[in-house]
């Protein structure tokens, strides 16, 4: 290891040293010998963005923040594995899909486990205070829960990431025929669930109750 | 939502509304946050550990001694809860005699009439002619209508499926039973007869909830502003000539057992008040209470059409309104299902009222935990308490609050602020 993060160094391009400026296949060169300031730089540009996906995804800010930790633990520790440094991206995406994918099975697995099952659905940002919004977004994590993981992620990627089709099939590793199968199930399933329920259907007609205070 | 595929589906206009709220609900996190979470990631990898899962740990442990263990666990908690699996979703399974149009409207295909069969084995048969609709059929029960004609329902029992059927201005409120129930529009006489369960029928006429038990017959005319409930007679009356064969007759009592007239509806449109609460038709409710009165609707509606009523008020922000269909709702119908909902939504509406104090509204909230600890709305009701406590006196009084929802909703929605209260200097 040491002699390998010597020789990764001798070839390490200038622009590492600052680390803000670096491109995306410096910081995976980087990573792959385990230099400190690639370590926080990659944080610094993905750990955001994955976040907040991981929180749309799972609707719960304290779950998103231990996922993305495992993310980047995972993304930190395989770096060395990445063929095409220039796909740093798609490597820290792919790893956000594979770990909200393991967390959906997870949580599948502990609704037969009475003594690990938490009370309470989905934890809702926050800052959604308001009863109503949070009442509805209750409601659309319950509604995403009955999607199978993969219907689910291609969903939230599309419509909530806009990420594109291409991209989608990318990041998960399907064909863009698959993506858009799963999109349209996906789609077609949700419009139909939320069409049967009076309260969310008037929510698109902007009848949503404010609060006071 | 835009789509950049034309062949892409496009998602139900409430789909995308909700959508939009998701996405907007997520914001970016604060950088000191982002920092914390660098730090964190960075011990972990320099310990070289991988996440830590309380799961992980359990198959660890031995995946043949779990297996046995909650194989135990699960059959205790299953005897504990009476027997009681989690229910799968309402979805209708098949149309026999018919198809569904636009609307839920069902369309009869042959003189046999036409019957519903869902996935949980109850069954809504409408006898030939009868002109019937799926409202909604969602996954905690279904809301079904007749518009003229008789139908027969058989509802199998559920612990979590609620079941509403209206049948003209009526409202029958259903958990596990069978009975056959007709409206005539044209002589606006509504009949139920019940063969087993119970029911309650809410609507014009009837002074609020009725609560009818197998081997019951009940008969409203609007005309004649007349209720009358009797014992069913087995061979009295029409048969449906489709659905299930009628339960084991009960023995004929050929009295009737009650009779009271009702007072006619003076000027104003038949209360449908759940209906156009579901169809977002709020200030049609308002409207009629404005030509009724107020004291006189708190005093005669029905406990659905109290309970809409509170929704409606408090969608259009009167919040006084809605608060006083909730008292009477508690002053009328203490022993509804919907009385314990009504603390809940009391408290709501304190916070909501113009000069409502946080102290009243977490004094609704502490009545609606001791009544209801485990009631649809306890993690609401105890975030909500937690939040007033904090605006009243500090973290330091709103944090025993905190810990304690943190032990019962780990997972719930006032997780985050539990946790920021408890870190709170």
């Amino acid at each position: 290891m040491r002699t390998r993060r010597s020789n990764a160094n001798a070839n390490a391009p200038l622009s590492l040293v600052g680390g803000g400026h670096a491109r995306d296949a410096d910081l995976a060169w980087g990573l792959a010998v385990g230099e400190p300031w690639a370590i926080a730089e990659t944080w610094r540009r993905f750990a955001p963005m994955v976040l907040l996906t991981a929180e749309r995804f799972l609707g719960s800010r304290s779950e998103a923040e231990d996922i993305v930790q495992e993310v980047f633990c995972r993304v930190f520790r395989q770096a060395p594995t990445l063929r095409d440094p220039e796909r740093l991206r798609s490597f820290v995406y792919s790893f956000a899909v594979r770990v909200l994918k393991a967390e959906l099975r997870r949580r599948r697995v502990r609704g037969w486990f009475p003594f690990l099952k938490a009370e309470a659905a989905s934890e809702v940002p926050f800052r959604a205070s308001d009863f109503e919004s949070r009442d509805l977004l209750a409601k659309l994590y319950r509604l995403l829960d009955r999607l199978t993981a993969r219907d689910r992620l291609v969903f939230v990627l599309r419509r909530m990431e806009s990420m594109t089709v291409d991209e989608i099939a990318t990041t998960m590793d399907l064909s863009v025929s698959t993506v858009k199968r799963s999109m349209a199930h996906a789609s077609t399933r949700l419009s139909q669930w939320v069409e049967a329920d009076p309260e969310l259907v008037g929510l698109a007609r902007g009848d949503h109750w404010g609060r006071r205070r | 939502m835009t789509s950049d595929d034309p062949d892409e589906p496009r998602d139900a206009p409430a789909l995308v509304a909700l959508t939009e709220l998701g996405r907007d609900a997520a914001q970016p996190h604060a950088p000191s946050a982002l920092d914390q979470g660098l730090n964190a990631v960075r011990a972990r990898v320099a310990r070289g550990q991988v996440r830590r899962r309380s799961l992980r740990r359990f198959v660890l442990f031995g995946a043949t001694s779990a297996v046995c263990l909650v194989v135990a666990v699960k059959v205790v908690s299953i005897r504990r809860d009476g027997g009681v699996l989690p229910e799968p979703p309402v979805v209708v399974s098949r149309i026999e005699g018919g198809t569904e149009l636009e609307g839920g409207y069902l369309s009869q295909s042959g003189v046999a009439g036409v019957k519903v069969l869902f996935n949980e084995g109850s069954t809504f048969a409408l006898t030939a002619g009868t002109r019937g609709r799926l409202r909604s059929v969602a996954d905690d029960g279904a809301h079904l209508a007749i518009e003229n004609g008789t139908a027969s329902l058989a509802i199998t029992r559920s612990r979590t499926h609620r079941w509403l059927v209206e049948a003209g201005p009526f409202l029958v409120t259903v958990t596990g039973t069978a009975f056959t129930v007709s409206w005539d529009a044209a002589s606006e006489r509504f009949e139920l007869r019940l063969r087993h369960g119970h029911v309650v029928v809410s609507g014009p006429v009837v002074n609020g909830g009725i609560w009818l038990q197998a081997g019951q017959r009940l008969v409203v005319s609007l005309p004649r502003a007349e209720t009358v409930i009797m014992a069913d007679r087995p061979d009295d009356g029409e048969r449906v000539t489709t659905g299930t064969a009628p339960a084991a007759a009960r023995p004929s009592i050929a009295k009737e057992i009650a009779s009271r007239p009702a007072p006619a509806a003076k000027g104003t449109r038949a209360r449908r008040w759940a209906a156009d609460l579901a169809s977002g038709h709020w200030d049609r409710i308002l409207a009629d209470v404005d030509r009724e009165g107020v004291d006189a609707t708190l005093e005669n509606a029905g406990s659905e059409d109290l309970f809409a009523l509170a929704d409606a008020a408090r969608y259009r922000r009167r919040g006084d309104l809605s608060r006083a269909a909730l008292l009477a709702q508690r002053r009328r119908f203490p022993q509804a299902p919907r009385s314990l909902d009504a603390l809940f939504l009391l408290g709501r509406a304190e916070e909501l009222r113009e000069h409502g104090t946080e102290e009243q509204a977490i004094a609704w909230y502490d009545d609606y935990l001791s009544q209801a600890p485990r009631g649809a709305y306890a993690a609401e009701a105890l975030g909500r308490k937690m939040i007033l406590t904090n605006e009243l006196g500090g973290p330091e009084r709103a944090r025993p609050v905190a810990r304690v929802y943190l032990l019962r909703f780990p997972t719930g929605s006032y997780a985050g602020a539990a946790r920021a209260l408890e870190r709170a200097p």
